[in-house]
């Protein structure tokens, strides 16, 4: 107890811990608010995201950052600027979980069938056929697409591929965080 | 308070802030070069339409596939500034039909990492990309058109799209006879 610096806690009054309780959730809902409004301003359930494969190099690089834009479905009126071909978008193949960043390079659409769209790496040599889901041939793109690619940061978001495929980090960060906890008691 | 790790906390926060501010000036940056793109030629007059099998996938499905040559000169030079990763260039074929009445599909494509290669002269150039419409069926299609587009990828910021250059609609042709079946299929 004494080690993890926790004592300093029941020295606390009752209304100085609850107030340290409240400032920690405040801090929570403030970031997880922020992340559903722009969730809700791009109409995206996932507005940023983070490169994972290098099919789209040189344009993205494993960890850079996407903010994308989910608002140009052009569902009902084909004139008005929609989906368009050249546009990059990301995907989550129906029954897989891995989003894929490519580019569109077909698009079909009629008053009566859901916009079709295929897509491709700009790195890959094929198109994206193979990566979707069994005996289909284009994309939904109400159904399957997240959003369109609109900005770039790059390199930002490699902390969170580190994390994810090297465990041990992990734990060095929980540790070091711990350490400070510890250090850091005057 | 003055412990070495709060000066490194300081540290890391200012370098934080400052990374932040200067990569939000270079991406304003790129609103002071204006695009200014010349494309001079964009036309085709050799087309083709045969049956071939496309055997990239498993599939044996027998549809018609154009056989298109085009011409373009364009120069993207203005778009070259010092917030431009690269500059993914593309032609496409915009065309109409019965149950998919909006269709556009990429037919060639090239990426220009930097200035020196931002000059594009294609005479006669063929397809890059295989050309067959989603229902299988192409010939005889009225009203084709192709465009010149562009995609200006940043070191750091909004991604921009442009496009001029379209050809007035052809007309693709009838169905080849067997001679012709071998190019198609390639």
């Amino acid at each position: 107890m004494d080690a993890l610096g926790l004592s300093k806690l029941r020295h606390l009054k009752p209304r100085q811990l609850l107030s340290q309780v409240l400032n920690f959730a405040l801090i929570l809902s403030t970031a997880f608010m922020l992340w559903k409004g722009l969730s809700v301003a791009t109409d995206s359930p996932s507005p940023i995201v983070v490169v994972l494969s290098g099919s789209m190099e040189p344009a993205f690089q494993r960890g850079d950052l996407l903010f994308l834009w989910n608002r140009n479905l052009e569902l009902d009126s084909p004139p008005t600027p929609g989906t368009r071909v050249g546009e990059i978008v990301v995907y989550n193949v129906i029954g897989k979980d891995i989003p894929i960043v490519h580019r569109v390079v077909r698009k079909h659409q009629g008053p009566k069938t859901p916009l079709h769209l295929l897509t491709k790496g700009d790195n890959n040599h094929a198109d994206d056929t193979e990566l979707y889901a069994r005996g289909r041939w284009y994309l939904d793109r109400e159904k399957e697409v997240i959003g369109s690619v609109v900005g770039y940061v790059p390199f930002v978001g490699y902390v969170t591929i580190m994390l994810s495929e090297h465990p041990w980090m992990k734990t060095a960060l929980l540790g070091i965080m711990g350490l400070l906890v510890i250090v850091q008691r005057e | 308070m003055h412990s070495t790790l709060v000066r490194a906390q300081n540290v890391f926060g200012f370098l934080t802030t400052v990374a932040f501010f200067v990569a939000g000036l270079v991406a304003l940056s790129s609103l002071l070069y204006p695009a200014d793109v010349n494309v001079d030629v964009i036309g085709t007059n050799n087309v083709k339409i045969a049956k071939g099998r496309a055997h990239q996938y498993y599939t044996s499905k027998v549809q018609e596939y154009a056989v298109l040559y085009f011409d373009l000169e364009a120069d993207l030079s203005s778009l070259f500034n010092w917030n431009t990763k690269q500059v993914f260039a593309y032609v496409s074929a915009t065309y109409p039909g019965s149950k998919y009445t909006d269709n556009e599909i990429v037919i060639w494509d090239t990426i220009l990492p930097s200035r020196s290669a931002s000059k594009l002269i294609l005479k006669n150039e063929r397809a890059k990309y295989s050309i067959n419409d989603i229902t299988g069926k192409f010939a005889g299609r009225d009203n084709v058109t192709l465009s010149f587009h562009w995609n200006v990828q940043p070191h750091v910021g909004r991604l921009t799209w442009g496009a001029v250059g379209l050809t007035k609609g052809v007309k693709f042709p009838g169905v080849e006879r067997p001679g012709g079946k071998k190019e198609a299929a390639k």
